[in-house]
């Protein structure tokens, strides 16, 4: 993740091969422009001033064979200021590695595909530029999508996020089934495993909180302003909690999948059946997961509050259809 | 770390870096000895030569350098510099900063694709300090995305086990939703295409010898699975839903919902094809209460006799 500006390559620990990947990018950029200033190559390609002196007093005995001046790379800092120059092998950057295009066309495509950007901005021009330099065919990029989202939605929870400002939500909790407004302190938006995410302090709970962002109904106009954690933490998409009960589910061949699909504190084989001991946040989250399993599944142990909730529910919709 | 262990990363390196030049620069595909000779970095005796050319030659293929072989005896070699250098993309200022964002905003997690390395070669690193985005992503990597993508791109047919059968497939394109890669393609054996998740294909996969193996469709087929409801091969009947004001507007936007009436109290009724009943049912429980199935009768019998079957176990 941001890794725009990179990790600095140190050469006391940097492989060989690592330094031979950052100069084989860098003797080119530098070549090509007639040099430039030591401050802004060890920003651009992490080094420090010590460690781009070491590598540049290295380059500048290394050519080709008989090694006479002429064969060989002339590379020197003057009066703060690299030159490389006679380095016509290294004239172009080494091609792009097949990881490395799948890297570049996916990100920017990825972001592409968030509403709101556009379409014929300087993102879209460099993606088609790069996937030309890599032989790619227009329709062969991956089709990448991050989350069904609101435009409008998405743009006003980023603008609260970077200016600091509370946010009031009409929000629709998949867990409790219920629509509820919520005043959040906004620190984050993210997009893991195909979804949107809000996470910030949320005043009616106390505490912080994910928010799926396709379930955000609306965003109130920006409130009051925040002060934002230091460390808001990482943007995970499921944050248990540890009061949630534990409710044990049983089972057979068509429910399994449960176990894959959900957060849960471990499983056990019953007779050719799967326990699986389960956090519980909201009833109506695990109404919903007994209708869907149906008579491939049942509750073996839970709060008394609980035990109940799948006949409960599927009585209660079976008396709309009467 | 010591000094010397510093001085031996420098002269290896060096030599590196010498080999490289060295290859760009013959026009002819040269032998070992012929390299040791002009490089002249190399130790004394044969074994070690031998030894450490070969891990010279791999450390390089492993950058992707392209060392061209000529089989034989003995076996000869060269870079070609045009499949060694990097076209110029020719990115504007602007275009550069784009990229650099999109990078520091997306995160893909491949194993061997250090974004970092991809924007040294294309924009020489990033100009200025990339603030941290306000929204970021992060797609998930897979092992075999780096040779699923190259086959799909040269057009090389894979081989690969899924679902426990040998699989012969023509890639043509991958796409990432939900979390989850999908490889969409031609199946050979099964003579139609087919959708496969790149976390269930089983052992590596392994392309094809020949590139331009076979033609895309110049249509692109949807690249990510449909939704559960329409997961199967044909229509087996139109449902009808009414769904309340709550959730209309989740409902009423799905590929291929169609609302067919609105009420003024806010509900609506659908009408949604499916292919897939047990998808079908999954989907509308899921909405709870806010959900009932109007029709056609053995759909609306389907959900209660199942649900019958819960709250009267």
């Amino acid at each position: 993740m941001a890794r725009g500006r990179g990790v600095p390559v140190s050469t006391s620990t940097a492989t060989a091969e690592e330094r031979l990947r950052r100069l084989l990018a860098l003797i080119p950029w530098v070549a090509e422009r007639g040099g430039a200033q030591v401050d802004e190559v060890c920003a651009r390609f992490g080094f420090t001033e010590a460690e781009l002196q070491d590598d540049l007093e290295l380059l500048f005995v290394c050519g080709v064979h008989p090694y006479q001046p002429g064969d060989l790379i002339w590379a020197e800092i003057v009066d703060g200021r690299v030159s490389i120059s006679y380095a016509d092998w290294f004239r172009r950057p080494l091609r792009l590695t097949p990881a490395q295009g799948l890297v570049l066309v996916t990100a920017a495509g990825a972001l592409l595909s968030v509403p709101g950007t556009d379409p014929d901005g300087p993102l879209a021009r460099a993606l088609d530029k790069v996937a030309g330099v890599l032989g790619v065919e227009p329709g062969d990029s991956p089709e990448v999508t991050l989350g069904d989202v609101d435009e409008s939605v998405l743009a006003r929870l980023q603008a609260a996020v970077a200016e600091h400002r509370q946010v009031t939500l009409d929000y629709y909790s998949f867990g409790s089934d219920r629509r509820t407004e919520r005043t959040v302190e906004p620190w984050s938006v993210f997009s893991s495993k195909g979804a949107w995410y809000l996470r910030g302090h949320c005043h009616q709970a106390a505490d912080t909180r994910l928010f799926r962002v396709d379930r955000i109904r609306d965003v109130g106009p920006h409130g009051a302003a925040f002060e934002p954690p230091a460390d808001p933490g990482p943007p995970t998409a499921y944050e248990r909690r540890d009061d949630d009960p534990i409710v044990v589910l049983e089972v057979a061949e068509g429910g399994r999948w449960v176990a894959a699909q959900y957060p849960n504190d471990g499983t056990a084989e019953q007779d050719g059946r799967l326990r699986i001991r389960l956090p519980v946040g909201e009833r109506a989250w695990l109404e919903r997961l007994l209708l869907i399993i149906g008579p491939e599944g049942r509750v073996v142990e839970a709060p008394s509050r609980l035990a109940d909730a799948g006949a409960e529910a599927a009585a209660r919709l079976l008396a709309r259809y009467r | 770390m010591s000094a010397t262990m510093a001085s031996a990363q420098d002269v290896r390196l060096e030599r590196l870096l010498k080999l490289l030049a060295t290859l760009l620069d013959t026009e002819r595909p040269i032998s070992r000895s012929q390299i040791v000779e002009r490089v002249a970095m190399y130790p004394a005796d044969d074994a070690a030569i031998r030894q450490a050319f070969a891990r010279d030659i791999k450390a390089l293929e492993a950058m992707g350098v392209p060392v061209a072989v000529v089989g034989g005896q003995p076996p000869l070699y060269r870079v070609p510099p045009e499949a060694y250098e990097m076209p110029d993309p020719g990115l504007t200022e602007e275009e550069q900063a784009a990229l650099h964002l999109a990078l520091a905003t997306v995160g893909v997690e491949l194993p061997e694709g250090s974004s970092e390395e991809a924007l040294w070669k294309v924009t020489g690193g990033a100009a200025q300090r990339i603030e941290a985005p306000i929204t970021t992503a992060a797609l998930p990597g897979h092992n075999h995305l780096s040779v699923l993508w190259r086959a799909t791109n040269e057009r090389r047919r894979l081989a690969f086990v899924y679902n426990g059968a040998d699989r012969d497939v023509e890639p043509w394109a991958l796409s990432c939703r939900g979390g989850h890669w999908y490889l969409r393609g031609y199946d050979r054996q099964r003579g139609d295409d087919r959708l496969f998740r790149l976390d269930r294909i089983e052992g590596t996969p392994s392309a094809g010898d020949a590139a331009g193996a076979f033609d895309r469709p110049s249509e692109r087929p949807p690249a990510g699975p449909p939704p559960p409801w329409m997961l199967g091969e044909d229509v087996v009947f139109t449902a009808s839903v009414q769904v309340d004001a709550d959730q209309a507007a989740y409902v009423g936007g799905l590929e291929g919902v169609m609302v067919t009436d609105e009420h003024p109290d806010g509900s609506v009724v659908v009408d949604m094809p499916v292919a897939n009943p047990a998808g079908f049912r999954t989907f509308v429980l899921g909405l709870l209460d806010h959900a009932i199935v109007l029709g056609p009768p053995e759909a609306r019998e389907g959900i209660v006799s199942w649900l019958e079957a819960v709250a009267y176990p």
